[in-house]
């Protein structure tokens, strides 16, 4: 589901294989829980543009679907696109990412799926394959974090349970 | 909420439901003998959900939660994943350490270790169930204990199960000791090759 252009003023949640692009100075964009999903966060400081993607999967694989926001190679495309109806300049972007977080390895137990890793992955190809230089990552570890960004100013909050509060 | 499509045929989707239900009132059977009370199953849901909407059930994502996860090998690879709130994962380890009601607030080295014991037994007697009914030959790997955000917890396994599909049926169970002590909601988020194997096989 992609919402664009919303004139909520307040905290917009971005929910699992969703994706949202604001300009509304007072908006918040927020992924919430995110434990090896990745949230994309593109910002056009000029504009003040401000456009997040909650990747769950790495690759589309050719799946018949339109472009989605669930896999991390169509998602960051598919931001970019969405931000440009905002009249944004793709060589503006400050792009960063959150979560990849590796769960069920913090006790020792292998996780097969690598999902977190392989998410993380995908969404670095990705965005340098749009031209992008990527600013911040804070991914990995072993526990979950919810990612705010501020629209007005471009920052970036990460809260996790029992863990300092940090900005990238 | 509404059902956005259908992912398994009525049938298969009836199939899976009955299978689950059977492999539930067991794990609650193992958990009985394994406290040492009588638990009883107070309900038994099967939910068909936006897989992305399947956080609701514990809370939204950011609610605090306990996961107990068991990888699962053998004729088919996939995972279980147990959930409960954390009120309910520490009135279990009250009652199966033998410690006075509310004794537990923490998750510590023990405390984990009896709740992934826990979760061992209660997954053991799920797989079980599933596979003498369908004859697999289904392995689980020592359990790993989580307290985090629901969303976290859930993510990897919701993940893969978004490979296949937008919308999953969840298995929710409630139950309750006769003194109502420990009030439990436990889900069971099935992968969808764990699924498919079971399906295949369904011979009664």
């Amino acid at each position: 589901m992609i919402m664009t252009g919303l004139r909520v003023t307040g905290v917009i949640v971005v929910g699992m294989g969703e994706l949202q692009v604001t300009d509304c100075p007072s908006a918040v964009l927020t992924c919430l829980g995110l434990g090896s999903c990745v949230a994309v966060c593109a910002y056009e400081p000029v504009h003040k543009v401000g456009g997040m993607a909650h990747v769950v999967l790495p690759y589309h694989n050719g799946k018949q679907e339109m472009l989605s926001a669930k896999y991390a190679d169509t998602a960051v495309p598919l931001l970019i696109q969405e931000m440009r109806k905002f009249g944004i300049l793709a060589s503006r972007l400050i792009v960063k990412i959150a979560g990849g977080a590796q769960m069920s390895a913090a006790l020792g137990v292998n996780n097969i799926f690598k999902t977190g890793e392989r998410n993380v992955a995908a969404s670095k190809e990705a965005i340098s394959k749009e031209g992008i230089t990527l600013v911040a990552a804070e991914t990995g570890g072993h526990y979950g974090r919810t990612v705010k960004m501020f629209i007005d100013t471009g920052k970036i909050v990460i809260s996790s349970a029992g863990r300092d509060i940090k900005e990238i | 909420m509404a059902i956005q499509e259908m992912t398994l045929k009525q049938a298969e989707m009836n199939r899976w439901i009955e299978l689950s239900n059977k492999g539930i009132i067991n794990a609650i059977s193992g958990l009985s003998q394994m406290i040492g009370r009588h638990v009883e199953t107070t309900a038994l849901r099967a939910k068909h959900i936006p897989i992305k909407h399947a956080t609701d059930i514990l809370g939204g994502p950011e609610a605090c939660a306990v996961g107990v996860y068991l990888a699962v090998s053998g004729s088919a690879n996939g995972h279980a994943l147990l959930v409960y709130e954390p009120k309910t994962a520490f009135a279990l380890i009250d009652m199966l350490m033998e410690i006075p009601p509310g004794s537990t607030n923490t998750l510590g080295e023990m405390e984990q270790s009896a709740l992934g014991e826990m979760g061992n037994i209660m997954g053991s007697f799920f797989l079980n169930t599933l596979a003498d009914i369908t004859g697999l030959k289904l392995c689980v790997s020592p359990p790993s204990v989580i307290m985090d955000m629901a969303g976290s917890i859930l993510d990897a396994v919701l993940a893969d199960m978004m490979r296949d599909s937008d919308v999953a049926v969840i298995m929710e169970a409630t139950f309750s000791t006769q003194d109502r002590q420990v009030n439990g909601t436990f889900l069971v988020l099935p992968s969808p090759d764990l699924q498919r194997a079971l399906l295949g096989n369904g011979t009664r």
